[in-house]
């Protein structure tokens, strides 16, 4: 994957413009090479073992085979079927060890990553990262002229949008908040200024989410403090 | 607390205020009554969820010598226009639509709207969807009918926009095009009254019943409607306007009104209201969206209202430093307002000169009512004279 991507030129000098892409597949090699261990290795004995996080990796045992959810997508007939070739996957429980997509979690074992991450780095007495490493990915590093993904209102921390102003997102928030989603409408957000997490999931490729605004608004409605 | 101030008294000095310093209001009001200027005025502040301040001047009527009282029922006009965006973001809150939803998927005479170009001359369609949100910040390009040449204004004075029910007067919109593309400016206009049919169409019940059953009998607001009932005649004031030699005279047929007491369901200017309803309305907005116990609003969305979500070039109504909400003008800059006041300041006003803020920096509400349809250098006076007042 590397060598592929190292020989093919880049859409953009690097730091000259925002683009959604694989970047984060290479941070999974790098994370390899720097460590010196896989990453699956890496991301199970570093994060997924501390935090708890017992159902996350990149493939699904066999166990849980009966736990493991179709994706979806929208028929020509407009009714929801189900996908047999998932994307990134390399056979019916497991994934290409992709750093951008390659994951399968649950709600509970995201829950957990993020109460870390909106602790500063810490959960349960375990700590993965300093405060102020978290502070600095959840600030802003891109140019206010550039949106990540059409989201009006955020720039881009160190893996995560960030909002920078909440009347541009022209939804319930707050400055601050760090979020993200995944191709099958899953999405999450960390409000540090609300000390609030918000999960969704679900299982639908290649359609609009319209119902991930809802749940953000019915979220920050029912807030009464 | 009696019914008719809205909010239990204080001391003004039990919550930072000068007793003494307050008493400074009601001789400068009263310099504008005497001079003819203004039939009569009230003047309300609250500080901390307590009423420091109720004084009443002048008449309700002036030929009979009527006095205003604290209870006089005013027509309040574009003050209606805060309460109707309310309603709208209970509605938001519900899940019925997002800000960016395009209006025409819940009002289908919006679609396909079209869009004078710059000057009139042609007429093109429009570059994207007017939006929920375009509506709340009045940049939808719905304007109110002026005196230009411009042909829209031909346009907007040969509709009968207050001749049938609120379907029809969202026909007679939908049927104009905008004056620009939606987002593209900032004109103060009807799109409040779009928005009271938009209640009507995503509560499925009638803007009115919704108002009443969801807002101003939660607050406990009796006193507010679009009409005022026989019993409640006597409270309700003649309306004037500067007349020639200086003075004042009677306004006969008050705008939006279908009769001698009873208004159009207009969401931009159809209620008529006290001064102590009014205060609870805005009690409930500085709380954050929650009086007496009675939630309307959760307190994010209280927080989105007030921010400004128009850009820093243009100016709502030339009031400088303000940019706009979701329903009400939001201070910015407090120098360029050139009057004190805190960041964060939400207010609006109506066509007889009544006015209203909220300040939640200094946890204070003003408002000011008369009836009169012209200039009101007085807003100024109260808002200095009110400020002046705080002392811690």
């Amino acid at each position: 994957m590397i060598q592929k991507l190292g020989s093919m030129p880049l859409f953009h000098h690097p730091g000259d413009a925002w683009k959604y892409g694989m970047s984060t597949d290479v941070l999974g090699y790098l994370v390899g090479i720097v460590s010196g261990m896989p990453f699956e290795t890496f991301l199970k004995i570093r994060l997924f073992e501390p935090l708890g996080m017992n159902d996350t990796g990149f493939s699904v045992p066999i166990k849980n085979a009966n736990r493991y959810s179709k994706v979806y997508e929208f028929g020509q007939d407009g009714e929801l079927q189900a996908i047999e070739k998932v994307h990134a996957a390399t056979g019916p429980l497991s994934f290409f060890h992709s750093g951008g997509g390659g994951l399968q979690s649950t709600a509970s074992d995201y829950l957990r990553f993020c109460q870390m991450v909106l602790n500063g780095g810490e959960l349960d007495g375990v700590r993965l990262l300093g405060r102020k490493t978290v502070e600095l990915i959840t600030m802003d590093h891109i140019s206010n002229s550039w949106q990540p993904n059409q989201r009006t209102g955020s720039g881009f921390g160190l893996g995560f949008a960030v909002v920078t102003d909440v009347a541009e997102t022209h939804t319930l928030g707050s400055v601050g908040t760090c979020s993200w989603g995944g191709m099958a409408s899953t999405t999450f957000w960390i409000d540090p200024v609300e000390e609030l997490i918000g999960i969704f999931m679900t299982q639908l490729v290649g359609a609009d989410s319209p119902f991930h605004a809802q749940f953000r608004v019915l979220t920050y409605q029912a807030l009464t403090d | 607390m009696t019914l008719y101030e809205g909010l239990p008294r204080a001391v003004p000095e039990d919550v930072g205020m000068s007793t003494s310093r307050l008493e400074r209001i009601a001789p400068v009001m009263q310099r504008w009554v005497d001079a003819g200027k203004i039939p009569g005025a009230l003047t309300m502040i609250a500080r901390e969820g307590r009423l420091v301040h109720f004084e009443k001047l002048g008449m309700q009527d002036v030929a009979t010598a009527k006095p205003l009282e604290f209870d006089t029922i005013f027509r309040i006009y574009s003050m209606t226009k805060p309460i109707t965006s309310i309603a709208v973001m209970m509605l938001y809150e519900q899940g019925h639509f997002q800000l960016g939803t395009p209006v025409s998927e819940l009002i289908p005479a919006f679609k396909e709207m079209q869009v004078y170009t710059e000057g009139g001359e042609a007429i093109v369609d429009a570059e994207r969807e007017m939006t929920v949100k375009h509506l709340l910040t009045h940049t939808s390009g719905i304007i109110y009918g002026g005196d230009s040449d411009h042909p829209i204004n031909e346009r907007y004075r040969a509709a009968n926009f207050y001749g049938g029910d609120l379907a029809n007067m969202a026909r007679e919109l939908g049927n104009i095009p905008l004056l620009y593309h939606p987002g593209d400016a900032w004109s103060y206009g009807m799109s409040t009254d779009v928005l009271g049919y938009l209640v009507e169409v995503v509560s499925g019940m009638p803007f009115e019943a919704f108002l009443k059953t969801h807002i101003l009998d939660p607050l406990g607001m009796t006193d507010t409607a679009f009409s005022v009932p026989d019993e409640k005649a006597d409270r309700y004031p003649t309306l004037y306007e500067p007349a020639e030699d200086g003075g004042i005279q009677v306004i006969e047929n008050a705008p939006v009104s279908s009769g001698p007491r009873s208004f159009f369901h207009s969401g931009g200017a159809g209620l008529q209201s006290t001064a102590a309803d009014y205060l609870r309305f805005c009690q409930m907005l500085l709380n954050e969206g929650e009086l007496d116990g009675v939630r309307l609003l959760g307190r994010k969305t209280v927080e989105l209202i007030r921010l400004n979500h128009i850009s820093d070039d243009w100016q709502p109504l030339e009031r400088t430093g303000c940019g706009f909400g979701l329903g009400f003008a939001v201070v910015t800059d407090v120098a360029e307002t050139h009057g004190p006041g805190s960041e964060g300041t939400y207010s609006w006003g109506g066509l007889a000169s009544t006015t209203f803020w909220i300040d939640p920096v200094e946890d204070l509400i003003g408002i000011l009512m008369t009836q009169l349809i012209g200039d009101s250098p007085f807003h100024a006076q109260f808002r200095v004279l009110t400020y002046q007042a705080i002392t811690d």
